[in-house]
């Protein structure tokens, strides 16, 4: 394992490098540069334009340049952003990165949560009209045009029926002279729900090995769940910024139910699907045969194997958050990697734009490992040597 | 006051034939009630000037971040972006200003008019005397040692952009502070109103408080890249002279700003235009929330999260008819401080052939295009300069040469004039345009029974075919009326037997091609015509002739070369008074119409959305509610 893991780093640096390299030189195939945002100003001259890209060494042969920011990309320096001049590129996608990843990951893990157990259920009892319910409303979510759908959205849970904030992050009439920064306080959060989930994760271990019947094991299981998410609400309550965390939650739910729902739908129908192949298997006559109860054929014979895809799928959508987050951070006015991206790109600030790509691109081949490992958890014929 | 989609800093000047109105005559000061936290715009407790009143927060509506509170960066390049001038440019405050909405350029910090410059030996000077009652919104007296501390700063640490503009360093030698209310500045040269008077110049450049931004001058100075290490600094905590004081940023969400206490011009009567009103501010507080797209934020209008969109270009005309079903809600339109534009590369057969340049903007029925094809969304242009900049528009002027250029002929008679005009200069095509009856004879002139016959291989005077031109425009999904007019200009120029083929193109892709540079910063000019539109820059003094058509200009990527232009254009930046700039400018005018490096096709007018809540002095301005920040100063609730 060790060894695989050494020579999939190797390669993985390899690629990046490949990876980095393209993603410049494709930024620098655009036509023009910053400077062109100050064509077409009769109050400032071209002088300016000139001097502004010798500032930020625009000036410089192709290849100058290439070396200059991959030596320093190495060096930990991603350069400094034109639009942003003079913040850090490394300090504008950290500003950004917590939001896209939380509205990100809550939204596709709860979608995959909710999808697998759904999918999983109507394989199970296919036929019956609640199936034909799900199959068509997923196939509708699945191809629904997404800009459209989340502004529906928008319009009925927050314009018309006033449940949550029409877009946005926070709301300014709140946080305006709040002693928090907001980002600080996100990131705050993530980190206490990480902990709980550590925390739960970990229980759940303890429990499985420990339980010593499946009625104690399924009620220190409610146990874990209300310890650890109680848990988690009491902190916050208790903690003084409570209304601005509460302000925070309020503004992830639509944007999170409407990009869960969109992923649900896929991953449902994608866990039906590997469900009904594994449900034609060999051992899962054979599991019949031997009288095992239907919810261990279900769960540990069937599920566990049509889940091999859907965790693939999974993990790489996870690695995909942060570019893929463009339409749904513009559309719910969502200030994450996304939005930062296609303005970056728009007003060819090549460093910025390179610099949350890179980010992309190290969370994809670490998606990709990460999802080589599991397959060795999840399925016990694949073997890494 | 101050033009934020102009300069994103102070800028004033004066206009034509206004006449010098406003002087920030001081009335007694209105003190309306507190209207307490929790105050709607709809708790009006008080009127003030007689328009409204005071309420809590005024909202307005952006659409990209605001990425910095430092005014130093807000007008240098990087942080030079419209958002940033919105919510910065009100915590600002110069010598002089530009009134809204007459244009006009009346003082501001300043005690009175601008004084005429002085010679002195080999130099000329200026000064001007601050008010002595102004003060920083920390209490602090603003003083002329300000001023000597911004323009030396903006000069020392070579900060670029509209500091450029502002500084002027190749007239301006110094600016000192004689006392602490007069401001000396000296010149190598006599300045013309572009310098002192109308243009950005020192008596328009923002002024900064030396007490706060001093020291981080100072320790700027230590460090290894001065001026990067300024335009990092913090503004957050940096003392306003303007209406507004800086109060949040959330990064991403919003920005914030709340009434500068200590404003010195509160409650003062402004006259501007044909508009008096009362100076406030009277929201207590701003704020400038986020969205990511015109539909979210127009919902947010509609439920009354916003008072007011700020967007330089304006709001799609589709939600129009939804804003204006809500009886909450206002849409207004503005002439904009622009214009769409045909653009010939002076410097290649034919388009360097007056003739030629003529003939095929005549066969332009921008009418047509604009009534019939584009539904009224926009409107026919023959001059550049627009009709909504009041004080130097010229009605008469610019119908006679509306005329001389076609407006108003039919298919019919554009043909026939582009054929003379083709014809007298010595070109000829291989199957001639023109009229011709049942029996196949060919006429110059339309009639009675004759139909048009299309042209084909147009041959120039010495009598070379023309190759194929190409016409490049943005495409349909950038801009659907610039595609518009480039698809139909191809095609009225084939029926004539001109080869001209239209080429949409990435936006991008045209602006850095038109305006690509060798390595001496030279224009290359790799075009035959292309379309594409500019804004206008400081309406008070407008500027954007030279900069676009003077020989080795800016802008001027053309190639166009014109001696007595360049000669007006002197004449306009040197002009010591208003009547000589306005003859000046309108001489340009005449010159560029005539010479055609820009053949101007159309304009839209700005759209702009506001909730009835609350209600502005006035709503017709150049530009738009947009062009003023928004108006901070004067908005009041209903």
């Amino acid at each position: 394992m060790i060894r695989f893991l050494a020579r999939r780093l190797v390669q993985m640096a390899l690629l990046f490098v490949v990876f980095l390299s393209i993603v410049w030189l494709l930024l620098q195939a655009m036509p023009g540069d910053i400077s062109d945002t100050l064509v077409g100003n009769p109050d400032i001259p071209r002088e300016v334009r000139f001097e502004l890209r010798q500032r930020l060494g625009l000036d410089q042969p192709l290849h100058i340049q290439y070396i200059t920011y991959i030596t320093n990309f190495f060096r930990g320096e991603m350069g400094v952003s034109f639009s942003r001049y003079p913040a850090d590129v490394s300090t504008v996608i950290w500003q950004h990165l917590p939001r896209t990843i939380v509205l990100f990951l809550t939204a596709t893990v709860f979608a995959f949560w909710l999808g697998f157990k759904s999918g999983k259920l109507i394989a199970w009892g296919r036929g019956g009209r609640s199936e034909q319910a799900f199959i068509l409303g997923g196939v509708f979510l699945q191809t629904v045009f997404y800009p459209w759908f989340a502004i529906v959205m928008m319009w009925v849970f927050g314009f018309y029926l006033g449940w949550f904030p029409i877009s946005r992050f926070i709301d300014a009439r709140l946080w305006q002279g709040s002693p928090y920064d907001a980002n600080d306080l996100f990131e705050q959060m993530i980190l206490s729900t990480l902990l709980v989930t550590v925390v739960y994760v970990v229980g759940r271990v303890l429990i499985k090995r420990f339980a010593t019947t499946v009625t104690m094991e399924a009620r220190l299981r409610q146990a874990l769940v209300l310890v650890t998410v109680g848990g988690l609400i009491l902190f916050w309550y208790l903690h003084p910024a409570r209304t601005y965390v509460a302000d925070i939650a309020h503004h992830t739910v639509l944007p999170v139910v409407t990009l869960g729902l969109v992923t649900f739908g896929a991953t449902m129908l994608l866990t039906r699907s590997a469900m009904l192949e594994t449900l034609g298997e060999d051992y899962i006559l054979t599991a019949r045969a031997k009288g095992l109860p239907d919810r261990v054929i279900r769960d540990r014979h069937a599920a566990r194997n049509a889940m091999l895809p859907v965790t693939t799928s999974l993990v790489l959508s996870l690695a995909f958050v942060i570019g893929g987050g463009i339409v749904t951070e513009s559309v719910f006015s969502w200030p994450g990697t996304g939005q930062l991206l296609l303005q970056a790109v728009m007003v060819s600030d090549i460093p910025l734009a390179a610099g949350i790509l890179a980010v992309t691109g190290v969370l994809a081949l670490v998606g990709h490992l990460v999802a080589d490992v599991l397959y060795t958890v999840l399925d016990p014929r694949i073997r890494i040597t | 006051m101050v033009a934020a989609a102009c300069t994103g800093g102070g800028t004033a000047d004066t206009t034509a034939d206004t006449t010098g109105d406003t002087t920030g005559e001081t009335t007694e000061e209105t003190t309306p009630p507190d209207t307490g936290e929790d105050t709607t715009p709809e708790d009006t407790t008080g009127d003030t000037g007689g328009a409204g009143g005071e309420f809590d927060t005024y909202t307005l509506g952006i659409f990209q971040d605001v990425t910095t509170d430092n005014a130093w960066n807000m007008l240098d390049t990087a942080g030079n972006t419209v958002w940033n001038s919105y919510f910065l440019d009100p915590t600002t405050a110069s010598a002089y200003q530009i009134a809204l909405p007459g244009l006009e350029v009346v003082p501001e910090l300043a005690a009175g008019e601008l004084p005429p410059v002085t010679q002195e030996g080999d130099v000329w000077v200026g000064e001007f005397t601050l008010r002595d009652d102004a003060t920083w919104s920390d209490g602090e007296p603003i003083t002329a040692h300000d001023v000597a501390f911004t323009w030396n700063t903006a000069v020392e640490f070579e900060l670029i952009g509209n500091w450029e503009d502002f500084t002027d360093t190749d007239i301006v030698t110094s600016v000192e502070a004689v006392d602490d209310y007069t401001v000396r500045v000296t010149f190598n040269a006599e300045p013309g109103l572009a310098v002192w008077g109308l243009g950005n110049s020192v008596p328009l450049m923002p002024i900064m408080p030396e007490h706060y931004w001093g020291p981080i001058v100072e320790e700027a100075r230590g460090t290894e890249n001065p001026r990067e290490t300024l335009l990092a600094a913090s503004g957050a905590e940096a003392p306003a002279a303007g209406p507004t004081v800086f109060a949040d940023r959330q990064e991403g969400s919003f920005a914030a700003s709340s009434a500068n206490p200590n404003y010195f011009a509160k409650g003062e009567e402004m006259t501007s235009g044909d508009v008096t009103y009362t100076v406030g501010p009277f929201a207590q507080n701003f704020q400038f929330p986020l969205y990511g797209g015109q539909d979210q934020a127009v919902l947010a209008l509609a439920n009354g999260e916003v008072d007011l969109l700020l967007n330089p270009l304006g709001m799609q005309q589709g939600f129009r008819e939804q804003v204006e079903s809500n009886p909450d809600l206002t849409a207004v339109v503005n002439p904009t401080n622009g214009y769409r534009f045909l653009a010939f590369n002076h410097a290649r057969a034919p388009m360097s052939d007056p003739a030629f340049r003529d003939a095929f903007s005549i066969l332009i029925n921008k009418e047509f295009v604009t009534e019939q094809l584009l539904q009224g969304v926009a409107f026919p242009l023959y001059v550049i300069l627009p009709e909504g900049n009041t004080a130097w528009y010229n009605e008469e002027v610019a119908a006679q040469i509306a005329e001389e250029q076609g407006a108003g002929l039919d298919d019919d008679a554009r043909r026939a004039e582009a054929k003379r005009i083709l014809v007298e200069a010595g070109y000829s095509w291989e199957t001639e345009p023109g009229w011709v009856d049942s029996d196949g004879n060919l006429s110059d002139e339309p009639g009675e029974g004759l139909s048009f016959q299309p042209g084909e291989g147009l041959i120039d005077p010495d009598g070379n075919p023309i190759e194929s031109l190409e016409l490049i425009h943005p495409t349909a999904g950038y801009d659907p009326l610039r595609a518009t007019f480039g698809s139909y200009i191809a095609g009225v120029a084939q029926e004539m037997g001109i080869p001209v083929v239209s080429v949409p193109t990435d936006f991008n892709k045209i602006v850095a091609d038109v305006f690509a540079v060798d390595e001496n910063n030279e224009y290359t000019s790799p075009f035959d015509m292309f379309i594409l539109g500019y804004s206008l820059g400081n309406p008070t003094f407008p500027t954007f002739h030279q900069s676009f058509f003077g020989t080795d200009a800016s802008d001027n990527n053309t190639q166009y070369s014109n001696e007595e232009f360049d000669a007006a254009a002197a004449a306009f930046a040197s002009a010591s008074s208003v009547e000589e700039a306005y003859e000046a400018l309108w001489e340009m005018e005449r010159i560029i119409a005539r010479d055609k490096p820009h053949v101007p096709l159309f304009d839209t007018g700005i759209l702009e959305f506001y909730n009835n809540r609350v209600q502005f002095p006035f709503t017709e301005t150049l530009s738009g509610l947009q062009f003023g920040s928004g108006m901070q100063e004067f908005v009041t609730a209903r």
